[in-house]
């Protein structure tokens, strides 16, 4: 536990100790003030839509936390340090995650202030708001773990970088092209289907199937029941699933690399 | 303490360390000494537990690195090649930082990290930045990362590699120090350097040991090689075949040519001096010899020493 929490304070005093913690800190309030502001100006003030807008800001605002995670320890000689202290693999990693976690949520905070406003001027926080919100740190922490993973597979952080904003971008293209794949398989399903055996109704419960399927496993539309103000355990076990998943895998790769045999 | 048995690192077709085994003893100080390449840095992280062998043990303090790799890790400090450096942080924060990391006791840790401070001579400079320091500085900045939490084993890889000769000297009068009462096993690829601060040397190349003497016996064998080197006004061919031509000498190459002043080089039987009869047969021809120094033995006469003969150059084959 103490060797978490000494990686983990590192890691988040690092990013404030490089210009680049303070610029996504300064950045993500910037943005995400203006939106704001822009809805209160026309005395409309919807927080829920504003983490909508955020969170598509997230496919470039997560790779620059997690892309120096292990890269750059890798590249330092660093890692050494790590990986031969008495810190298990585990530890090494969660400590590494809860840093760059803890610095997303630093930037979220600027959220809950447009709350205050927000509920001072008069306006709706509810339990849709508090869902929204939710979400939207629950998808950023999934996102950083899958950063955090990418990291670890490189020592370059450009690279690191680039291959998690590509993945990232995936989510979004995979949930506006979800439905368009689902149509596809009604319509493939029905032009294979000569002799009419199946049922059309039938054929389109396939599309639609597949539809769900996708966005199902995806972390990006995952949670936007809960923007509607529908809420469900099973989205947030999933989120959190993607979470240990990911981190996981981040421990296996490390702990595979030290018996590499090239 | 420290017990290697049959360790084998494969890396594809590449053997980089080849069914290596050896024991160091408590309150010793090992030198590892090899060329270039020869498998030193692979050999010492995995006794760190860093990467893992594809065969073989290795116990630290009667614990497997592997199969109990927290209690083992406990007990040594390590200074890879590069110091693993952290150049955002000022030397205390990088020390504090290495104490929590190791789960070094609060209380005691003031007082160790001034012992530490103090011990390394990096007191003045704890507070600066670790990037703004000088190498010397920075391998310093190492070696203190490596004695926290007090371990029994210290590991250092080429400590002094880099290093001016006065910082060489700070090293290597630190490493003796702490040698008394800590196990210190220290690579190497500079023989005077292994010499002169360890008890006993472990010879590697080529992934294979190839030798394992107590120091006294490597520097009476190192005492053995007279090389020498001459200075001669005189004209080269005929210099050279002039000193072969006395007893004892192996071999005679000129090494440099400046003029009517050749350099040569000599190789000598061993334990035999022919200082007297390389002086008198130049002055019979009337070639004054400006310069005569016997050669520090390198590396490779060593290999030549301990190895019975067996030419280090094919051996790299």
């Amino acid at each position: 536990m103490k060797q978490i929490r000494a990686i983990l304070k590192r890691e988040f005093a690092s990013y404030f100790k490089s210009p680049i913690g303070w610029i996504l800190v300064a950045i993500f309030f910037f943005v995400s003030s203006l939106f704001f502001s822009l809805n209160f100006i026309s005395s409309y003030s919807d927080v829920a839509s504003e983490l909508t807008f955020v969170q598509s800001l997230f496919f470039v605002l997560i790779p620059i936390i997690t892309m120096k995670s292990f890269a750059e320890e890798r590249k330092s000689g660093t890692e050494v340090l790590l990986f031969t202290s008495p810190a298990s693999t585990v530890e090494i990693v969660l400590g590494k995650y809860f840093g760059a976690l803890c610095l997303f949520l630093l930037m979220s905070s600027t959220i809950l202030l447009h709350m205050i406003f927000t509920a001072a001027f008069g306006g709706v926080i509810n339990a849709v708001t508090w869902g929204s919100y939710l979400a939207f740190i629950l998808s950023g922490a999934a996102y950083i773990a899958i950063g955090i993973f990418i990291s670890s597979l490189t020592e370059n952080q450009i690279i690191a970088a680039i291959v998690s904003v590509l993945i990232f971008i995936g989510f979004t293209l995979l949930s506006s092209i979800a439905s368009l794949i689902g149509s596809l398989v009604t319509n493939l399903l029905q032009y294979l289907d000569v002799l009419k055996l199946i049922s059309s109704t039938a054929d389109s419960a396939a599309g639609t199937a597949v539809t769900n399927a996708i966005n199902w496993i995806n972390p990006a539309t995952r949670l936007t029941d809960f923007n509607n103000g529908i809420f469900g355990v099973t989205p947030i076990i999933f989120l959190l699933s993607y979470i240990v998943l990911f981190l996981f895998l981040t421990v296996q790769y490390h702990d595979k690399r030290r018996w590499a045999q090239r | 303490m420290i017990e290697i048995q049959n360790l084998v690192k494969r890396y594809g077709e590449i053997e980089a360390v080849n069914d290596i085994s050896f024991q160091v003893r408590n309150g010793e100080i090992l030198g590892f000494l090899g060329p270039n390449g020869a498998g030193k840095s692979t050999t010492m992280n995995i006794l760190t537990g860093y990467i893992s062998a594809t065969s073989g043990h290795v116990l630290i303090d009667q614990y497997d690195i592997l199969e109990q790799p927290q209690m083992a890790k406990r007990q040594i400090g390590y200074l890879p090649e590069n110091p693993p450096l952290y150049y955002d942080m000022t030397v205390r924060e990088y020390l504090n930082f290495i104490a929590e990391l190791k789960n070094v006791d609060k209380g005691m840790w003031r007082s160790q990290l001034t012992e530490i401070l103090r011990l390394v001579r990096i007191t003045d400079v704890a507070h600066r930045l670790i990037k703004n320091l000088s190498k010397g500085y920075k391998q310093r900045v190492g070696i203190a990362q490596a004695l926290i939490g007090n371990p029994d084993v210290l590991i250092l890889d080429e400590p002094t590699v880099g290093l001016d000769p006065k910082q060489i000297i700070d090293i290597r009068n630190t490493i003796k120090e702490l040698g008394k009462n800590h196990t210190i096993i220290l690579s190497s690829h500079i023989l005077p350097e292994v010499s002169a601060i360890c008890d006993r040397v472990i010879i590697i190349n080529h992934g294979h040991l190839v030798a394992e003497e107590d120091i006294d016996r490597l520097n009476s064998r190192v005492d053995d090689v007279k090389n020498l080197q001459l200075l001669v006004e005189g004209p080269a061919r005929a210099v050279v075949q002039k000193l072969r031509l006395i007893p004892n000498v192996i071999d005679a190459s000129v090494t440099r040519e400046t003029g009517t002043i050749t350099t040569v080089r000599l190789e000598c039987a061993q334990g035999k001096d022919i200082r007297r009869q390389a002086f008198y047969e130049m002055a019979r021809n009337s070639w004054p010899i400006l310069e005569m120094k016997s050669l520090d033995p390198t590396l490779e006469d060593i290999f030549l020493q301990v190895t019975g003969n067996v030419d280090y150059r094919s051996a790299k084959q």
